[in-house]
Order: C-alpha cells, then sequence, then structure tokens
C-alpha cells in the first residue's frame, strides 16, 4: 500500500496562508461540509475530473468539437475516462497522487523565496485526514528547517494531531460554530473532538492563528461571536483573523456539477463590528480579504 | 481628451521627419477632435517648421541654434528651451539611444570641447576639427543668446540662473542647482539637433559631490534638494510629446540611481532615495528612474523602489549589478566602466559618453527559422524524425538567421555627427567623428523578437506530434500555414496548452539555453568595421510591431497577434516561478543586453503585501534573475479606461521599457495591456 498524499494544487507565492511567501499544499479529502467551502474540489478523498467552464466550448446544449461529449449532459457528473472526451482539453482532473519525495522537492521549490519568514502551509480539504503520510514529508521538510503551518479545521482523531504537532511551527485553526447542535447538523462534525484539538494545539503550537468566516445567518449570529469571544479569552492565540465568505469559488462548484449557494456581501462595517469586539480580548485582530 | 497632447504629439513628426500635417489623423486614434485646435496647429507648423539640409551638418546646427526661438516656460526655477519646429534632415542613421559624458559637462566648461588641428595627421581629421570647433562655437553663441534672453526675462530667479548659465563658458559647475541647470542646457542642444533617447545618466553619483559640499556649507537642504529635482524632471517633462519617438512616452529620459563600485561596496546617497521620492510623487510617466541593485541593497531602498512601483507608474525598473557588471567585463568592457554602466532608454547596459553603441539595433526573429524549416519542406516526420531532430534543424537555422543579421549590420551607415562627436572624448582626442569610428566601443545590442512563442511552440510539437501522435507534423504545419481556419480545434487546443516559457522545469530552461548559445557562438566571430561585437538579449520591446506581419505559430497564435514579451509567461504563473525560471538562465557571454522579467501585479496584492514583495524582488535577484520590472494595474481600470478615457487622462502604465499615459497608445497596445492583465489576475 503506497503511503502517497492525495493533493488538488500546490500554490506557490502563496500570500494568504501564514508570514512570508509560502507554497501551500491543499491535500484532498475533508471531514466537514460547510455549505460556503471555496475549495469544493478537496471535499472527497479521491481523484475527480472537472471541466473548465473557460474552455469548454458548449453553446446551447452542443458541442462543435465533440457533438457526444459526456460533459454536454447537464448535471452528469464526469468519470476520470471522460477526460480524453474533449479534443481541446477542456476537461481535466483534479488530484495527484504525491510520493514523499515528490512532495518534498514540490515544497522545497521556492526554498530560497521563504527566508524572510516564508516556509510551507498544508490546507485542503481537511490536511489531518492524510497525516500519516504526511507527516514523513513533514519530517523531513522539520529537518531542513522549513517553516511549516497548516490550516485545519481540526475535526479529525487527535493522534492525527500529534502526528504532525512536532513539525509544526504555527497553525491557523478554523473558529466557525460553538453551538455543538449546529455544529453536527450543518458541518456533520463533532465539537468536541474539534474543542480537544483545539486546546492541544494551543498549548503546544508555538504561533496559533483563529480563523473566522463570517456567514451571514449562520455564523454571525450574537451568541457564537460572543461564544467565539470566550474562547479566543480563553486559550489566547497569537492572533485572530476573520473575513467575509466570497462566491469566487462559483466556476469550481459548475465545473465539478456541484450545487453552488450564494452568499449574500458581507458589509465592510460589519466585519469591523465583529473585529471590535474579539479586540477587547486584547488579542492582535486582523480583518482578511481572502 | 488632452488635445494639447495630441496636436503636440504632430507637431513632433511634422518638424522632426517632414511628414505631412496628414499624420494627425493617426496620432489623433480616431479620437473626438478639437478643430479649431488642429486648424491652429496646421497653419503654425506649416509657417514655422524648416529642416536645414547643408551637407556639412557643423553648419546645420550652426543654422538651428541661430534661428531657433527661445521661449522657454519662466515659470520654472531652470532655463530649457527646445524649438520643436527646426531640425536637419539626416541621410544616414544618427546615434541614438544613448547617455552623453554629463561628468564632464558638469566638471569642465564648454570652451574644452574645442580641438586643435596641429595634431590632424589628414584631411579628415583636420575637417573633424574644423567641424568639431565650428560646433563648439555654434553652441556658445547660442548660450549667449540664451543668456540675453534670461537677462531680459521675467523668471523669478533670473540673476541666479544668468550666474550658472555663464559658467558653461569658464569653469565647472560650482553647486548642485547649477549643475542641474548645466545638465539642463546641454540636454536641450542634443534634443534641438536630431539626436533622441537621451538618456540622463548615474543621477545621483553625478550629483553627489556638489550635493553633499552644498549640505555641509549650509547653501542647500535636503528639502531644498527635493524641489530642485522636482523641478529638473518637470523641465524635462515639458517637451514630452516633442521627445516620444515610437509611441507616446518612448522618450528615454532616463535616471539611473544606486550601483556596486569597484571595492564591492554598494553605492547610494541620499539623492538615490531623493530621485525615487520624487518621481513617485510627481506620476509623471516620463523622466523615469532605474535602479542599480547588488546583493548589499539595503532593504529599504527597495522597499522604496517598491513603494514607487505601487502607484502604477512602472518604475523604477530594477537591474542586478551582480549579473550585469561581470558580464561587460567578460565581453570587454574596461572594468571601471563596467561599474559605471548606464542604460539605453530600456535596460541595455550602455557606458556614457565615450561611446559608439547601438543597444537596440536589430532583433532576433525567433520564430523565422522554424518556419524556414517549413519553408524549406522540412516539416515531416520522415526528415524530422524526433524532437531532437526538429530541434537541430530549427539551431541550424537560427544560425543562418544570425549570419544574415550580421550582414545587415555591415550595411549600416551614420551621418557625421559634430555636437555628438564634441562631447565625446575618445572622438575629440582622436580627431574622428563619432559616425566613422571614434566611439571608444561600438558594439551593437540585438534584441530578441518571438521567443517564449518559438519554445511553446516547440513544446506543442513535441507534445502533440511527437509524444502523443496526435497530428502528423506534416498535418500540424499545414493548418497552422492556413491561419488555423476551419481547425478551431487544433487552435483552441494550442492555445490553451500549459506554455513552457517560463516554467520552472529544467528541459525547458535546458532547451531556452541550448537556443540562445547557438546565438552567442554564431555572433562570436563578428566584427563590424569600427572592430565592435554583437550582444543579444531576452528582451523584447517590438513584441507587438515586430509581430503584426508574421504568420501564425504553432503556440496557437494567430496571423499577426502579438507575441509575448520580454520574459514573461502567458499563462498565469507564481511569481517565484517564474524568477526560478529566470534565475536560471545563462546571461553570459554576449547574451547581456536587457533581459527584463516583465510581471504584472494589481495595486492591492502589492499594496497588501508589500513586504513579501520586497523579498520576492530581493531574493530573485540574489538567485540570479538580471533585470525586473512591474505593471501595477488592474484589468478592470485598463477595460474602463479604454472605453472611457476621458476619466483617465492621468493613467500611466509600462509598455515595453518605458512608461507611458495609457489613453495615448493605440489600441493593440491597449488590448495587449487589458489581456496581460486579465492573465496575471487568473492566477490570484
Amino acid at each position: 500500500m503506497s503511503m502517497g498524499v492525495l493533493i488538488s494544487n500546490i500554490q506557490r507565492f502563496s500570500l494568504q496562508d501564514g508570514p512570508g511567501i509560502r507554497t501551500t499544499a491543499f491535500l484532498m479529502g475533508c471531514s466537514l461540509r460547510c455549505p460556503w467551502c471555496c475549495n469544493p474540489e478537496n471535499l472527497e478523498a479521491n481523484r475527480r475530473a472537472f471541466v473548465r467552464p473557460s474552455r469548454c466550448a458548449r453553446t446551447a446544449g452542443s458541442c462543435r468539437f465533440n457533438p457526444q461529449c459526456p460533459a454536454l449532459e447537464e448535471g452528469r457528473p464526469l468519470a476520470l475516462e471522460d477526460v480524453g472526451a474533449c479534443p481541446i482539453g477542456a476537461i481535466g482532473i483534479y488530484g495527484r497522487e504525491y510520493t514523499e519525495d515528490e512532495l518534498v522537492a514540490a515544497m522545497l521549490a521556492d526554498r530560497p523565496f521563504y527566508q524572510d519568514g516564508g516556509g510551507v502551509t498544508w490546507s485542503g480539504g481537511e490536511a489531518l485526514l492524510q497525516a500519516n503520510a504526511l507527516a514523513l514529508a513533514m519530517a523531513r521538510l522539520h529537518g531542513q528547517h522549513i517553516d511549516q503551518c497548516m490550516e485545519s479545521c481540526l475535526v479529525a482523531p487527535s493522534e492525527a494531531v500529534s502526528a504532525v504537532l512536532p513539525y509544526l511551527d504555527r497553525m491557523i485553526c478554523d473558529v466557525k460554530l460553538l453551538d455543538p447542535n449546529r455544529f453536527a447538523t450543518l458541518f456533520g462534525g463533532d465539537l468536541d473532538v474539534y474543542l480537544g484539538n483545539l486546546r492541544l494545539v494551543c498549548a503546544q503550537v508555538p504561533d496559533v492563528t483563529f480563523r473566522f468566516p463570517v456567514v451571514p445567518g449562520m455564523t454571525d449570529d450574537a451568541e457564537n461571536i460572543e461564544a467565539i469571544v470566550t474562547l479566543v479569552d480563553k486559550l489566547r492565540p497569537a492572533r485572530f483573523e476573520l473575513f467575509g465568505v466570497h462566491g469566487l469559488a462559483e466556476s469550481k462548484y459548475r465545473g465539478l456539477r456541484l450545487p453552488f449557494s450564494t452568499f449574500e456581501q458581507v458589509p465592510e462595517a460589519r466585519l469591523e463590528d465583529i473585529a471590535a469586539l474579539v479586540a477587547r480580548t486584547g488579542v492582535p485582530v486582523r480583518i482578511a480579504h481572502l | 481628451m488632452d488635445v494639447d497632447k495630441v496636436i503636440a504629439s504632430e507637431r513632433f513628426k511634422k518638424c522632426r521627419d517632414g511628414f505631412p500635417a496628414e499624420l494627425y489623423e493617426r496620432y489623433t486614434m480616431g479620437r473626438p477632435r478639437n478643430e479649431t485646435e488642429r486648424a491652429a496647429f496646421v497653419h503654425e507648423a506649416r509657417s514655422r517648421a524648416r529642416r536645414f539640409s547643408d551637407s556639412d551638418n557643423a553648419r546645420n546646427i550652426r543654422s538651428i541654434f541661430e534661428h531657433c526661438r527661445i521661449e522657454p516656460d519662466t515659470s520654472r526655477r531652470y532655463f530649457y528651451n527646445i524649438d520643436a519646429f527646426l531640425s536637419y534632415k539626416t541621410y544616414e542613421r544618427v546615434v541614438l539611444n544613448s547617455t552623453p559624458d554629463w561628468k564632464t559637462i558638469i566638471e569642465r566648461p564648454l570652451t574644452d570641447l574645442y580641438v586643435s588641428a596641429d595634431a590632424a595627421a589628414d584631411e579628415a581629421q583636420r575637417t573633424f576639427a574644423s567641424r568639431n570647433n565650428a560646433t563648439v562655437d555654434a553652441m556658445l553663441a547660442y548660450l549667449d543668446r540664451c543668456i540675453r534672453y534670461v537677462e531680459r526675462s521675467d523668471f523669478a530667479n533670473k540673476d541666479q540662473i544668468v550666474v550658472w548659465l555663464s559658467s558653461l563658458k569658464t569653469r565647472g559647475a560650482e553647486s548642485f542647482e547649477e549643475a542641474l541647470q548645466r545638465l539642463l542646457f546641454v540636454n536641450q542642444l542634443f534634443w534641438q539637433t536630431p539626436h533622441n533617447l537621451i538618456g540622463l545618466g548615474r543621477v545621483d553619483k553625478l550629483l553627489d559631490e556638489r550635493y553633499r559640499a552644498d549640505i555641509e556649507s549650509g547653501a542647500l537642504t535636503r528639502e531644498g534638494a527635493r524641489e530642485a529635482i522636482g523641478e529638473f524632471l518637470r523641465v524635462l517633462h515639458r517637451y514630452y510629446w516633442y521627445k516620444s519617438g515610437a509611441l507616446m512616452g518612448d522618450t528615454g529620459q532616463i535616471c539611473i540611481v544606486g550601483g556596486k563600485e569597484p571595492d564591492g561596496s554598494y553605492f547610494s546617497n541620499d539623492l538615490t532615495y531623493l530621485f525615487i521620492e520624487v518621481v513617485k510623487e510627481l506620476q509623471q510617466p516620463d523622466p523615469k528612474v532605474l535602479l542599480r541593485v547588488d546583493d548589499d541593497v539595503p532593504a529599504d531602498l527597495v522597499s522604496l523602489a517598491l513603494d514607487c512601483i505601487q502607484t502604477g507608474i512602472g518604475c523604477p525598473l530594477i537591474s542586478n549589478d551582480e549579473q550585469v557588471i561581470p558580464a561587460m567585463i567578460a565581453f570587454g568592457y574596461a572594468p571601471e566602466d563596467s561599474y559605471d554602466y548606464v542604460t539605453s532608454s530600456c535596460w541595455e547596459p550602455l557606458v556614457a559618453g565615450i561611446a559608439h553603441e547601438q543597444n537596440n539595433i536589430a532583433d532576433i526573429h525567433f520564430l523565422l527559422p522554424l518556419f524556414w524549416l517549413s519553408q524549406d519542406g522540412q516539416m515531416d516526420e520522415e526528415k524530422l524524425p524526433s524532437f531532437d531532430a526538429l530541434v537541430e534543424g530549427y539551431l541550424q537555422n537560427l544560425s543562418r538567421l544570425c549570419g544574415y543579421i550580421g550582414d545587415d549590420l555591415d550595411k549600416l551607415s551614420w551621418d557625421d555627427d559634430p555636437l555628438y562627436s564634441a562631447f565625446t572624448a575618445p572622438c575629440r582626442a582622436s580627431l574622428t567623428d563619432v559616425a566613422r569610428g571614434g566611439g571608444a566601443y561600438a558594439n551593437f545590442g540585438v534584441l530578441s523578437l518571438g521567443m517564449a512563442n518559438l519554445v511553446n511552440s516547440l513544446y506543442n510539437i513535441k507534445r502533440y506530434v511527437y509524444d502523443a501522435h496526435r497530428f502528423t507534423l506534416a498535418e500540424l504545419d499545414g493548418y497552422r500555414k492556413e491561419n488555423f481556419e476551419g481547425h478551431e480545434a487544433v487552435l483552441d487546443l494550442l492555445a490553451n496548452t500549459p506554455k513552457s516559457f517560463g516554467r520552472d522545469d529544467p528541459e525547458v530552461i535546458a532547451l531556452v539555453r541550448r537556443i540562445m548559445d547557438t546565438v552567442e557562438t554564431s555572433f562570436s566571430a563578428y566584427r563590424n568595421r569600427f572592430g565592435g561585437k554583437v550582444k543579444c538579449g531576452l528582451s523584447a520591446p517590438g513584441y507587438i510591431m515586430g509581430s503584426l506581419y508574421t504568420e501564425a505559430s504553432f503556440d496557437g497564435r494567430l496571423y499577426g497577434t502579438p507575441y509575448a514579451t520580454h520574459i514573461s509567461c502567458d499563462d498565469p504563473l507564481p511569481y517565484t516561478e517564474l524568477m526560478s525560471f529566470a534565475s536560471k538562465l545563462d546571461y553570459s557571454g554576449i547574451r547581456f543586453n536587457g533581459n527584463v522579467v516583465d510581471f504584472f501585479c494589481t495595486p492591492n496584492l502589492m499594496k497588501d503585501n508589500h513586504d513579501q514583495f520586497v523579498s520576492l524582488i530581493m531574493t530573485s535577484f540574489k538567485m540570479g534573475v538580471f533585470q525586473i520590472q512591474v505593471n501595477v494595474v488592474s484589468a478592470a481600470t485598463l477595460i474602463d479606461a479604454k472605453a472611457h478615457p476621458e476619466n483617465y487622462p492621468g493613467l500611466i502604465v509600462r509598455v515595453w521599457g518605458f512608461s507611458a499615459y495609457f489613453i495615448d497608445l493605440p489600441e493593440n497596445y491597449q488590448d495587449d495591456l487589458i489581456a496581460r492583465a486579465l492573465i496575471n489576475e487568473r492566477a490570484a
């Protein structure tokens, strides 16, 4: 059995997920199903075919290049073998399994640029779901003194967290909903697992960022925000970031033939109000534009 | 619309090239016109424009300086005057895109330019001496006219200006501002005669001694110097329309700042910072700044340069001395000249004031040798059975192309140039006009066209013909020759295949190096009649003009559409990948004639991540990147500016190696910028 790591994309010159210039790997497979997810290609832990809407030549339900193209059928999920059906290459595949060597090499391609506080970031999906395989690459990067960050929803077995903790210099932890029932019904997750892991991370990782997605009608009610402020005050992360969810992933949903939900834009003033509430804890707060 | 600007550009063309006023139509680019202004322009141009045509250019120079009208802007602090309606006729090329010896001009009086005919060994040298001295006479007589004008003018500081100008006759400049006025006076002499793209030299170094002396004596403050530099740059910008060449904005007025010293230290001073700060505040497309950096450049200087770039004005361009200087020395330049390099109007390294160097005299059109394989009936797998065979065939043709370029260079000749020669010490010493080999260096620089399109073409052929066997070579070439008409699926496939040029892929890098090795080898034995060599680089200013009548290529580029520019990628690559690619190319040998990485960035991305961009630039140079320039603009702004030019009179963009007002650009240049900005934003 191979110990490869399934990854949809390795993004060089990544500026959003940790300090400096970073390389971010997006691991496939996720333990939650957040309705606003902007990386839907990483929800399932397997390779997936998709259509590049900007490339697809379909007009009025037909295609001049291949009238039998499987992508013409509205809503039909694509199979991996459908890739060859498009003569202009508009059907692609998300997902490639990296061997440990390949992954280490890919994450080190920009090593000279990491010197001013940069490094690598593991994101997803949920990187912890592939913790065992990932930890091997992480150990090697750690041995080369590469700064490592992980962005996680922390809904994973605590053994997974323990497997990667020794190599992490920093972590970006999602903080979404703190009501156990809503956590279970909206995301399909266990809040206790999340909170247990969060405490572990805060106790052991040197630099922890809480990242809060502000989703109107889902995460922005007073009760949830009050609970978050209490949690921040108690666990004292290095910083707290919040951002309004955006609809930038629509083309990904369309390409994957998945239903897409739209969310109303969060006014900047609303973000500032929430930021002010959290800032009372004394923890530095930043509004991120992701 | 800025009618003045449009009319002014036409005025420039009228008097410089003697073209009829009908060219006005071309320069208005179909925008609404003010007919009253147009009629006034045509009338003025017809009544005033004059081109002298004596066979002796020294007499032409005298005629110009005797007749030119003196109409400076007296609201400014410095005297600067160009009569845009006077010129003289040239029959051959004129030395251009060069930088005079500003150091000597600051330190010595104009009378030092006289030569003695006593040492003349032959008639040619006697003629040179006579023309040189007549030219200096003409300049000094013109100087007197200007001084008399200033004495009677309403310049607020006219007494000061008279002192500054008068010293040109007797001594070197004694103060910072006197040096600025002196640079301006001599600068206008070059522009008044048929020279263009006049570089401004290493301004921080040239002015260093007088700046420090004035600061120490209390005659000048840093704030005062800032204002003086602002005036200096505003005055130089006044004739923007007249100075613009191929496109509005292409003036070649480049200030070089910073640089590595022979002792290994990095030179910068207050003026280095001040010039960048002032350019950032002025928000003019010209004059522009080029910042020389090395491994020891202070981070705060790079940070300031980024602040300036972030405003969108396209400069400073940043040039890496760690690459440029060793390459120049190895090529054959004296070390002291190499450390003191300036550049031609874009970025091609140059020695100021002593040379007859023409740094962009020809282009290597990299797709042509591939098209020749097709024309010679070679595009067939029987003749080219493998990708290696294709590359080998290509390189043989490339070598032929370089030979043809060398043959063409041998046919070029230059008009006698008494003014340029008078300011060029080796010409005065040898009593030989620059056009006849009087300059110290006479190397010719060739630039690139379509390198990225070539490399992407080769890899498309590899992928679809030799690896996937999807088409035969003949089939694919047939589609291309028909401009892909009726083969839209093939075109779409080729155009959307990931681009290779710019990727951090060892195989691609090796291919680019091999192509440039062939260029180097092909030109290695070339010497022009002045003994100069050929140098080359990957910069490609002609990416639109040079592509206009060129057939379709295998990268999915259609007939006549633009090439990729400089070292860039038409896919949205991460900047670090493009930099890694560029850092692994070979810029040694003859390959140092400008190699600029060119990328787009949105204003917000740079603003929100300033420190990361400083780190990106500094690390890239340490890795071996040669030069960098950045267009900071959003596609949405450009699209709106194209639709509503009246709302964007001050929007500045970087074009090839200069900055320009976006609304002044021809539509194909606007469209190319929009397309590149959109590609960049796909990466975000």
